[in-house]
């Protein structure tokens, strides 16, 4: 019915109209331009995203299958930490014994298994102290920026730093403690 | 294309997130952990170190390691006091040096030498921006960061200085509850009033914020600067200690090793007990005395923690109150509750905070990284990615068709984000099959007919072929639209045959939901049908290929294993009769074994070809991937 009208109007109407519809036209084909145009970017931001995405993912499986061990290694450094006090506090009339010597011999094994897997140990007693190694707990007598004394063994899991030594680090030869332990932290 | 990022730039840790894909996702630092602590220093060697490495050696050179460089940032000596403590009351706080600016400034002094706040500022999001470059693969160059709600303006100026300084364009700085808010989408509310209740290891703030039409505006906000975790963990290690003395009456408190130890101890065991009853704590070897090695192990009780801390959690509470005065609003008109920081997570908190509301909070997003995620969702917004992105749907129950026997098989399984398509080959179920019908489901039940169906269509015009022989691939594709085409095409003849649904996800939740309990709840029964079909089914193909190798090897086969097996078969239909599952399985595993005589006895025949196929319907396009499933008979 529509176009019957259109086709029965007056005929000195036509051509305004016409342009009327190209004025029309136009405007859509700029609209629908403008919004391909916007599609075209979303597809391919969304393309990125995606590739972008499916790399990471790609170097995060190989570092989690590299890693994989290193969140139970880090439950059991507390165990190892407990042997090393247990040993370094032996009664001397136990020492000797081979009960005594059996429980290190285990310790022994349990340790070999693990640095099979890549644990390593950190040096730490009378190396220059080093934050990405080491945390410092304190300061003591000692020779300046040297690690004194160690109260926790540091770890490194197949070259990176699992768990940092803990140690006292030399003030110089002075008796010069700085406690000044900040509440922050 | 360069990305931009959110960062929340905290007092004790600072964090930093991207938008991908739509969605906020916080970034690792390069040493592996989303922990990163707003701490500078310079070494003794001058080397500039930041975060973690910064922290380790804090305390053998505190003079030279800035951290809290937040509660200066933007500040005045001598400004008159507002939600925080005076300058002067933070400056003796820290263990480096302060001074003064030209403007009355506060400064901080390191490595010998004057920092504005922003500029250290800066080196913390240096250190952010190179990691999320590492982690991205790109440029990261644009930002927006976070800042609690009662930063002035020049605050929030400074905060915009360390952005620049650091090579960041600063889209926007927002408020840290808004950046919360985000992060649980509550810019789609049209309106509403949020209290976000942010309890962090060192502070502690509340903002009430309303939204309308999008924009967030804070009502009020309050806190307490210095509260936070940290406080909690203090409660533990001091009751420890009291505890210890009490039994071997010795004091730990000058052992530094022994401290550390408990430190850790007690960090942990207070996270433990968000969501167990009790702990036990046990520290071998605490220490010494003249009788020999102590150790320390005691069983901490939630209720026990909770006594502890009873007055810290309390103590948030009137700030909550004076909030809500500000904001002249009373707890009834709140509408939603978000938790912020990490102590949030102990139950005694989000209690306290559900009584003082009246309302449970909203959990769900990790309470450590909500405010960098909200800001990335903001970064994200300001650069066109999160409007543009098409919100995808997902298929709420598997499609699959019925195949030999009953059995649904899946193609495309729920929850599969749409658009999506997936082939898959199957073949007939006897010989001479001319058509197959496709039985299009919907619905988790492992058996066709408990599942709905969505439509039914025949491909006809399959070539007489044994069965197993031809190919008809199923094609499932699912639009945007949620509209479902099945297609079905004979890869032998070209033919193809499709249906199009367009009411494949007009069921409302509440069907789905049904669809979904009644698979649950008939799970075991459902897996035993299951089963019996499969059973059948191996039965039925066993038949088939011990009739066929019979009839095929006729001659090569002696007279007496011909009969056996030809009895072993007629054992195996009977039972296929009947209704006893492991009979079937019985005369199966017989024929089975009779089968074997057969192939001894091909294979022992003279001038028997080597590599030449073994007897029997072996499915030809097997090698090709066709599947086990095969059409039941129209």
């Amino acid at each position: 019915m529509d176009e019957d009208d259109e086709v029965v109007g007056p005929e000195t109407e036509q051509p305004e109209a016409e342009t009327e519809d190209v004025e029309e036209l136009r405007q859509a084909l700029a609209e629908e331009q403008e919004k391909a145009q916007r599609y075209l970017a979303s597809w391919q931001r969304s393309q990125a995203d995606l590739e972008n995405y499916i790399k990471r993912t790609e170097q995060e499986k190989s570092a989690t299958v590299e890693f994989a061990n290193s969140t139970l290694l880090l439950e059991l450094l507390p165990i190892m930490d407990d042997f090393d006090r247990a040993f370094a506090s032996v009664p001397a009339e136990l020492a000797e014994q081979h009960w005594t010597k059996g429980v290190g011999l285990i310790y022994n094994k349990l340790k070999a298994v693990l640095e099979a897997q890549g644990l390593a140990e950190i040096k730490a007693r009378g190396e220059p102290f080093d934050p990405y190694l080491h945390e410092a707990a304190g300061q003591v007598d000692g020779e300046d920026g040297i690690v004194v004394e160690e109260i926790r063994k540091g770890y490194k899991f197949r070259d990176k730093l699992l768990r940092p030594s803990m140690v006292m680090v030399g003030a110089g030869r002075k008796n010069n403690t700085e406690e000044e332990n900040s509440e922050e932290r | 294309m360069a990305k931009a990022v959110g960062i929340d730039l905290g007092t004790t840790l600072s964090e930093v997130a991207v938008v991908e894909g739509g969605k906020p996702k916080l970034i690792p630092s390069s040493e592996g952990s989303n922990l990163f602590p707003s701490v500078v220093a310079i070494s003794k060697n001058g080397e500039r170190l930041v975060g973690q490495v910064a922290k380790r050696q804090a305390i053998v050179n505190p003079e030279n390691t800035v951290y809290s460089i937040k509660r200066f940032m933007g500040r005045k000596w001598g400004e008159p006091r507002g939600r925080e403590l005076p300058v002067e009351e933070d400056a003796k706080r820290v263990t480096y040096r302060t001074a003064h600016g030209p403007n009355n400034e506060v400064k901080v002094v390191m490595g010998g030498k004057e920092y504005t706040p922003p500029e250290i500022s800066a080196m913390i999001l240096q250190k952010l921006k190179t990691d999320a470059e590492a982690y991205l693969g790109d440029k990261v160059t644009e930002a927006v960061i976070t800042v609690p709600a009662y930063f002035n303006d020049s605050q929030r100026q400074a905060t915009k200085d360390a952005g620049v300084i650091a090579g960041l364009s600063v889209l926007r700085i927002i408020n840290e509850p808004t950046a919360a808010a985000l992060a649980y989408g509550a810019d789609k509310k049209k309106e509403g009033t949020i209290a976000v209740y942010d309890l962090g290891g060192g502070t502690f703030d509340i903002s009430i914020l309303e939204i309308g039409e999008g924009t967030f505006q804070v009502k009020s906000t309050s806190g307490n600067t210095h509260l936070g975790g940290d406080d909690f963990d203090q409660r533990v290690i001091e009751w420890l200690c009291a505890e210890f003395k009490r039994d071997q009456g010795i004091d730990l408190m000058n052992d530094r090793m022994a401290m550390q130890r408990l430190k850790e101890a007690s960090e942990r065991a207070k996270i433990e007990l968000s969501t167990v009853q009790q702990t036990e704590i046990s520290l071998p070897f605490i220490t010494a005395d003249a009788s020999g090695p102590k150790h320390l192990t005691i069983t901490l009780t939630r209720s026990k923690l909770e006594q502890l801390v009873m007055d810290l959690v309390e103590e948030t509470l009137q700030p909550c109150d004076q909030a809500m005065k500000d904001a002249g609003l009373t707890s009834g008109q709140i509408d939603e509750v978000l938790l912020v920081g990490g102590q949030t997570r102990m139950p005694l908190v989000q209690e306290k905070v559900k009584q003082f509301f009246g309302k449970e909070p909203s959990k769900g997003i990790n309470p450590d990284e909500v405010v960098a995620m909200g800001a990335a969702i903001q970064a994200g917004v300001l650069k066109g990615e999160v409007g543009e992105i098409l919100l995808l749907d997902v298929t709420p129950l598997t499609l699959g068709i019925e195949t030999l026997g009953g059995v649904a098989t899946p193609l495309i399984s729920r929850n599969t984000t749409i658009p999506t398509s997936k082939s898959q080959i199957f073949s007939t179920a006897s010989d001479s099959q001319p058509s197959v019908e496709i039985h299009v489901l919907q619905g988790e039940r492992p058996m066709a007919a408990d599942n709905r169906t969505l439509g039914r269509f025949i491909l006809d015009g399959i070539l007489p072929a044994p069965r197993g022989m031809p190919q008809i691939e199923v094609t499932f594709d699912i639009d945007a639209n949620g509209i479902l085409n099945v297609s079905a095409r004979d890869k032998g003849t070209g033919k193809e045959q499709k249906i199009t649904i367009t009411a494949s996800s007009g069921l409302s939740k509440d069907e789905v939901e049904k669809m979904r309990r009644e698979a649950e709840q008939h799970a075991s029964e459902d897996t035993k049908r299951k089963e019996e079909v499969e059973v059948r089914n191996t039965a039925d193909t066993l038949v088939y290929t011990a009739e066929k190798t019979l009839r095929d090897q006729a001659d090569k086969i002696p007279a007496d294993v011909k009969q056996e097996v030809d009895g072993k078969v007629a054992g195996v239909k009977s039972a296929l009769q009947g209704k006893d599952v492991n009979a079937i399985r019985k005369a199966v595993q017989d024929l089975s074994q009779t089968m074997q005589k057969v192939g001894a006895s091909v294979y022992q025949q003279p001038g028997q070809q080597p590599g030449q196929p073994p007897p029997g319907g072996e499915k030809p396009g097997g090698d090709e991937g066709t599947v086990e499933g095969e059409f039941r008979e129209v």
